[in-house]
């Protein structure tokens, strides 16, 4: 593994809005090391799907490229760009669970689809993990029977378990309990010790809150326009 | 010439429409027989599908068998016994309920019970987002969603037809000794059913069962997955994949019919 080769390379990329994003993308260019961080600031009104659905191939540019991992999300096959999503974490902005599905089996999913690690295992670890953040067990009920506020918990598990090669939290901290907030930070920062890219984005109005992220780099995205921040 | 175009369209609307349908369920198909598309994950939902589809319909395929029983299996024992014909019992009862009624009913109990529910489920997921983020965590909907579903329909139209036609049997010769439609010994009864049925007629059931699952299970998860944005959407959905679903029905059953025995 080339720690120096970018984890995410974006190329003069662009898109436009649409109904899925109300807000379109003007020529962004960004490279993402491992093990870097980065913080993305947000205007209160801006929608951060965009940016997670690009980054994930999910969305296909309409001008420029995303390359993950060396590899251009325009040119893998399905199977192999369905392997490389499972390699990103990601805490959407708005909740998104599979509601036929516990919470607990919704955290594990990836996981057990994509390997061959025995269930206690992931079990045990998701546990471990759901600890660090302050929940007392994996909630192992349906999605719509846990409280918002352990929810949020449960999608930062979600999104930490097993090895991730990138990260992006979209506003992680919506209708989380404040005092989990450190967990979240302790956990972004080993997670990227480990090798993990981490894209954090959350509202300018937030910065303090997660000071303690100590990003590489800050950029701001208002509009759809993104400037890169001094940092004082 | 504008009744024309519209006819035209409507042509070639509904032959794109085979076209889609057919590539779907041959790419259930195929990507059912390949290993990787079966992880730990995917049996689940598969056993799940077969649960819901296979087991949980068992009771009402068996009263609906031995309803089958007791008109059609004790009416022929009767017809038959009063025309002295009775060693073509077991080729009228092969012909109509294992070639025709058993395959066809099972199907049909499936699209009203479980086709309808797998489009609205999977309507309703793709409104909730929920199969947005299967992809967005690297779980492809159509490997992990709609192949197993087909399959688990399929496995359980074909586990569930031949239940029928057992209770169907059991029941027609019990009813008929009850009300004396004159059955005669069981063990004449089994050996005239058996020696009916040709090497023809296990395979007949086998693709009039295997094939119109797939096929059920590709179009409601298809016409489930079709939603956009309102949840009114969905009861459509589910309305077009029964009318679908027992179209193609009809239409595998007669080709298979045809081809099998003309």
């Amino acid at each position: 593994m080339d720690e120096e080769k970018p984890i995410l390379e974006l190329e003069s990329v662009g898109a436009a809005s649409g109904a899925e994003h109300d807000q379109g993308l003007a020529s962004l260019s960004l490279a993402l090391r491992r093990g870097e961080r980065l913080l993305i600031l947000l205007d209160p009104f801006e929608r951060p799907g965009l940016f997670g659905d690009l980054a994930s191939g999910l969305v296909e540019p309409d001008a420029g490229r995303v390359v993950f991992d060396g590899h251009d999300w325009a040119r893998l096959g399905p199977a192999r760009a369905a392997a490389a999503r499972a390699r990103i974490g990601r805490v959407y902005e708005r909740p998104l669970w599979v509601s036929n599905l516990d919470v607990d089996e919704n955290i594990t999913l990836v996981q057990r689809h994509f390997t061959t690690r025995p269930e206690p295992e992931i079990d045990a670890e998701a546990v471990a993990l759901a600890r660090s953040f302050g929940l007392e067990d994996l909630p192992r009920l349906r999605p719509a029977r846990v409280p918002p506020r352990d929810l949020r918990v449960a999608d930062w598990t979600r999104a930490f378990l097993g090895r991730r090669d990138l990260l992006i939290l979209e506003r992680p901290l919506r209708d989380a309990p404040p005092d989990k907030a450190a967990g979240l930070v302790r956990a972004a920062r080993a997670a990227s010790d480990r090798g993990a890219a981490v894209i954090w984005l959350q509202d300018a109005g937030d910065r303090n809150i997660v000071k303690e992220f100590e990003p590489a780099r800050v950029f701001e995205w208002a509009g759809a326009q993104w400037a890169p921040v001094e940092r004082n | 010439m504008k009744a024309l175009t519209k006819v035209g369209a409507f042509a070639i609307a509904k032959v794109r429409s085979a076209v889609t349908l057919s590539a779907a369920v041959w790419g259930v198909l195929r990507v059912a027989l390949r290993r990787s598309t079966w992880p730990r994950t995917s049996r689940n939902v598969l056993a799940r599908q077969i649960l819901f589809t296979g087991f949980e319909a068992t009771r009402f395929v068996s009263l609906l068998a031995v309803a089958v029983g007791l008109s059609i299996v004790v009416q022929t024992q009767m017809w038959l016994a009063r025309v002295g014909q009775t060693e073509f019992l077991g080729p009228v009862l092969v012909m109509v309920v294992i070639r025709e009624a058993g395959p066809l009913l099972v199907n049909f109990v499936i699209i009203g019970r479980s086709g309808t529910a797998i489009a609205t489920e999977l309507g309703n997921m793709k409104i909730a987002g929920e199969v947005y983020l299967l992809d967005a965590q690297g779980l492809d909907p159509f490997t992990y969603l709609v192949v197993p579903r087909a399959v688990g329909a399929a496995i359980s139209i074909f586990c569930l037809t031949v239940v029928f036609i057992l209770v169907s049997f059991v029941s027609g010769y019990v009813s008929g000794w009850v009300l004396q439609a004159n059955p005669g010994p069981i063990d004449l009864f089994v050996n005239s059913v058996f020696r009916a049925v040709q090497p023809a007629d296990a395979g007949n059931l086998f693709i009039k069962t295997i094939i119109p699952g797939l096929t059920t299970g590709a179009i409601c998860c298809l016409e489930g997955l079709s939603v956009h944005t309102a949840v009114t959407e969905v009861p459509q959905a589910a309305t077009r994949a029964v009318v679908r679903s027992t179209i193609a029905l009809f239409i595998v059953s007669a080709v298979v019919s045809a081809v099998t025995y003309l």
